[in-house]
């Protein structure tokens, strides 16, 4: 399986270069059952990231663009009256196992809601009907960052429904250069074979799932979790859900790494992306960022 | 706001109110009614502020009461000498007049420490296990008050916030045994008299007609007895107090000065001595605080305590009034001849009569009986023969006697006490010629059946009288026996019992009811109790100590005191430093991780440290990069660790190899020195 993983991986790195790192967050988010949002400057690549996880696991894929005037409706579905039939249930873009929805800070916050509740709950209810979503049903949200012009920020209660944030990054020169010497070849997003399916994605969540939690880790864990409550640089801190988060996250991060039991490593490799979103949405006047907080955690908790 | 400045917790009001009570209602019963007024006056003000109907008093009204109260108190207590009373009413006052300008923390820690205080201040009033009890409860709240100032009461209920304070005055009992026990007692720098009621002072040095049958009135315990063996019959019980041989007509006192006594004993007892016949009786006796420097015992005893004197008549004195219980112990010769002499001074004393005139009929008759009587012993015998034929009664309430009090008594009254008889039996002893002397003490006792120890009671006070017969010295002749016999086989609850004056001043008394069965049963082992508590904790003495101490260390007890004492205070301390220092962080790792922490501090030892967020596999890599000589052991080892504490395989094969590769790794990694001590102390390798 492991080498299957890897196979995947490295698929994808073809089309987003020399961004392993965050190829596996996003199949250790995928794993851990959770959503992902990706928050990066625009032409990043990460609509191409999305786009290439959905193809290696062959899942069905939909690409929602969020805009200012995008409505609920727009997302959920509608109900349209048909002469023959009466009311029939149009299904909007959202009934698919894989959402990419694009620049989801553009919208207005009504309808950023209607997606996060979605999220949150597997199925969405239109007109007093509800109606489960596929399975596996895995978002992948991008934005831009706050600062930017025409954004409606996500508030840190809709922020935390995300597992992960991740960002991408400028590529290394090296990338760059090989990117730019096959920019002839343009969207190559289409090439990226599948490689694997549905039951084996459900199979590696079921066996990230067993993966071994000692007391020792879990002590680990909460000693993280007392420091950003206890501590002054803190303004808040991590919430159960936040918690729960974390250790999930580390048993698919420690199951990618092919072991059957957490370590603290896998603690530190996921909690950047987890915690950075849920300690500081965007920079607070201190200059304080969520990143040099979620850093300061790994340098300041003792391992043991 | 500070702490201290930071509002009171209602809760806290409370406690601290029953603190307050539990304090001082042992003392309200003694203080002056309108101190207790004044008090219970204050306690309500409290109240009523608390629950809002007034207001805190103002300036004015506090300078009121303070410069009321002040000259109240020190005319109230005006004339009973050291002021040690008057020093606790101010005190008690002070403390309630805190209590009603109670508003911030600081005040109520004030108030707190007061109430500790005048806790152990009740301890000079009364020492008893009820005291002592009472003074744990008290304890208890003031704690519990103490306590709901540093909880969070939202969260503590009256149960909880009492059973912390159960358990922190529980946790401090071992602790002030081991101090009790241990810490060397000094004597104390100075003793304050403390007053006492009249009925406590017991017999006294002059004896007049009604002073003995006074005390009969009384239930209060006068000395509990242990004897060695088994204790002697009721008939021979007569604890001497002291010998009264000066009459002036209706009193008996002391002749002359005590002082001349003692020293007319060291040169009596260096010549004459007295002859000790038989075996001796060896007891033990705790005296209740009489105010008074005799003590009692039986006759003719014999002591190693350097602070009680003997004087000329054997009776005993201490050097300084007994304000304390007092525990002495003694051995005494029942068979025995004393001053088989008689001669100068001490002949002439014991035929003193006053005016040669007085009581005239008396003196006939005892010329008439002496000319009838072949020797002194049968005239005496021929005494307590008309004593007992004549109708003579024994009662609690004679009539006054008139200007000729013996005459009047002989043929008038014919009703009397103990010291009517005992006094006219002298009379008449010295006025036929024969040296004679009232003797007053104690007479009998009751076993308590339960610890075999004997209660003496002020009821059983009594008056006798010994006469000097020639090749016999000083024999002991009991009126009293020959009027009421039972009085002196029996007790003197056998005889009073149905008198109407018989503990008239102790109403309350459990002795009043000693015919309901389990009342008195109940009686008897509350004493039994009591008597333990006065034996064991409140004359543990100095010489009681060392007693104890030789008895678990031997000769060296001196030593061992101090070892002993310094040892605990010591372990105490380092227990709770233990649980105030490291308790909270107690290292609750397993014992693998443990062992890997030993061997990260060695290598920290040797300048590679594990960064504090570094998993144990990031810095096995680190390690292997800087140090290769080491790495392989490094991996092994971390590998093992991982399995066992993250992967939880717990087998102890694992825990084996882990040991002994660390082992082996700190063994490489240290100086040879280092190497020895490792090798050597396991228990140091962890």
């Amino acid at each position: 399986m492991q080498q299957r993983i890897q196979a995947a991986v490295d698929e994808i790195g073809t089309v987003l270069l020399g961004k392993e790192q965050q190829i596996r967050l996003a199949l250790c988010c995928l794993i851990a059952g959770g959503h992902l949002l990706i928050e990066d400057l625009p032409g990043m690549g990460k609509t191409t990231l999305a786009h290439a996880l959905a193809r290696v696991f062959g899942l069905d894929f939909n690409r929602i663009q969020f805009t200012s005037d995008l409505l609920p409706a727009d997302i959920l579905g509608v109900s349209i009256f048909d002469q023959q039939k009466g009311f029939t249930f149009h299904p909007g873009p959202i009934f698919r196992q894989m959402i990419l929805a694009d620049e989801i800070n553009r919208t207005t916050p009504k309808t950023q809601s209607a997606l996060l509740e979605a999220m949150e709950e597997g199925q969405v209810t239109v007109e007093g009907e509800t109606r489960p979503l596929p399975s596996p049903f895995f978002v992948i949200a991008t934005q831009n960052p706050v600062s930017l012009a025409g954004t409606f920020p996500l508030p840190e209660s809709q922020l935390d429904r995300f597992l992960m944030r991740i960002g991408i990054g400028y590529p290394d020169p090296k990338a760059e250069r090989a990117l730019l010497e096959r920019s002839a070849e343009l969207d190559r997003g289409d090439m990226i074979k599948q490689m694997m399916n549905v039951d084996d994605l459900n199979e590696m969540r079921s066996a990230a799932n067993r993966v071994i939690l000692s007391p020792l880790l879990l002590d680990y864990v909460q000693r993280i979790v007392a420091h950003t409550r206890d501590n002054e640089a803190f303004h808040f801190g991590l919430s159960p859900r936040g918690s729960i988060a974390v250790v999930r996250a580390a048993k698919a991060w420690a199951f990618l790494e092919g072991r059957q039991h957490a370590v603290p490593e896998d603690v530190q490799a996921i909690l950047p992306a987890v915690v950075e979103h849920r300690l500081r949405a965007g920079t607070d006047g201190d200059g304080r960022t969520g990143s040099a907080l979620a850093h300061r955690l790994i340098s300041e908790v003792d391992v043991f | 706001m500070t702490y201290k400045q930071a509002q009171i917790p209602r809760l806290t009001i409370w406690w601290m109110l029953g603190a307050l009570a539990l304090v001082v209602v042992p003392h309200l019963l003694r203080l002056p009614v309108w101190i207790s007024a004044l008090i219970v006056a204050c306690v309500v003000w409290r109240i009523l502020i608390f629950v809002g109907r007034v207001g805190f008093p103002n300036k004015i009204i506090k300078m009121l009461i303070v410069f009321l109260a002040l000259p109240l108190t020190v005319v109230e207590y005006r004339g009973t000498g050291a002021g040690l009373d008057a020093a606790v009413c101010l005190l008690i006052l002070g403390t309630v007049f805190k209590l009603l300008e109670m508003r911030q923390r600081r005040d109520m820690l004030i108030v707190v420490s007061l109430c500790y205080v005048l806790t152990m201040v009740g301890f000079i009033y009364s020492q008893t296990i009820l005291a002592a009890l009472h003074a744990l409860l008290t304890f208890i709240v003031i704690t519990g008050a103490l306590l709901t100032l540093q909880r969070d009461n939202r969260r503590s209920s009256l149960g909880s916030n009492g059973s912390l304070a159960l358990r922190l005055v529980a946790q401090a009992i071992p602790l002030a045994i081991v101090l009790f026990v241990l810490v060397p007692r000094v004597a104390p720098l100075w003793t304050m008299p403390v007053p006492v009621s009249s009925n406590k002072t017991g017999v006294t040095d002059e004896m007049s007609p009604g002073n003995i049958s006074n005390l009969s009135r009384s239930a209060e315990l006068a000395f509990r007895v242990s004897f060695d063996n088994n204790a002697p019959l009721q008939d021979q019980l007569y604890w001497r107090g002291l010998v009264l041989d000066f009459f002036d007509g209706r009193s008996w006192r002391r002749a002359g000065s005590s002082m001349q006594s003692y020293e007319m004993i060291e040169r009596f007892q260096s010549r004459l001595g007295a002859e000790k016949l038989g075996g001796a009786v060896g007891y033990d006796i705790i005296l209740e605080p009489t105010q008074q420097s005799w003590i009692y015992a039986l006759q003719l005893a014999e002591f190693d305590a350097p602070d009680i004197l003997q004087d000329r008549y054997y009776t005993l004195h201490t050097d300084k009034p007994v304000t304390q219980r007092f525990r002495y112990k003694m051995r005494s010769y029942l068979n025995n001849e004393t001053d088989m002499q008689l001669a100068g001074v001490l002949r002439a004393r014991a035929l003193q009569l006053p005016e040669p005139e007085g009581n005239p009929r008396s003196r006939q008759l005892a010329e008439r009986l002496r000319a009838q009587s072949s020797d002194d012993l049968d005239y005496a015998n021929r005494v307590m023969r008309y004593f007992r034929e004549e109708p003579f009664h024994y009662t609690l309430t004679p009539p006054q006697l008139g200007e000729a009090s013996i005459d009047d008594f002989l043929f008038n009254s014919l009703e009397g006490f103990c010291e009517h008889y005992a006094s006219t039996f002298v009379y008449l002893m010295r006025a036929a010629g024969v040296p004679a002397r009232v003797v007053v003490g104690y007479q009998g006792g009751e076993i308590n059946p339960f610890e075999g120890y004997t209660m003496v009671y002020q009821y059983n006070a009594h008056a006798w009288s010994e006469i000097w017969l020639e090749g016999q010295g000083w024999v002991r002749m009991d009126p009293t026996a020959a009027v009421a016999p039972e009085r002196i086989s029996l007790g003197a609850q056998a005889v009073l019992g149905d008198q109407p004056g018989f503990l008239e001043n102790s109403r309350f008394s459990m002795l009043r009811f000693r015919n309901t069965e389990w009342l008195n049963s109940l009686r008897l082992r509350l004493d039994a109790m009591d008597y333990a508590w006065n034996r064991w904790v409140v004359s543990y003495d100095e010489d009681l100590q060392l007693q104890f101490l030789e008895a678990i260390f031997g000769d060296r007890a001196k030593q061992a005191l101090l070892y002993a004492l310094g040892v605990s205070i010591l372990l105490f301390f380092i227990i709770a430093a233990y649980f105030l220092l490291g308790g909270r962080k107690r290292d609750m790792r397993d014992k693998a991780t443990r062992l890997y922490l030993s061997l990260l501090a060695d290598l920290a030892g040797g300048g590679i440290t594990r960064q504090r967020g570094e998993g144990p596999s990031d810095f096995a890599n680190r390690v292997a990069l800087s140090r290769p000589d080491i790495a392989a052991d490094m991996l092994r080892i971390t590998a093992l660790y991982v399995r066992m504490s993250y992967a939880q395989d717990g087998r102890e094969e694992l825990f084996g190899q882990l040991s002994e590769h660390i082992l082996a790794l700190r063994l490489r990694l240290s100086s040879p020195w280092r190497r020895l001590v490792l090798r050597s102390f396991p228990a140091l390798r962890a």
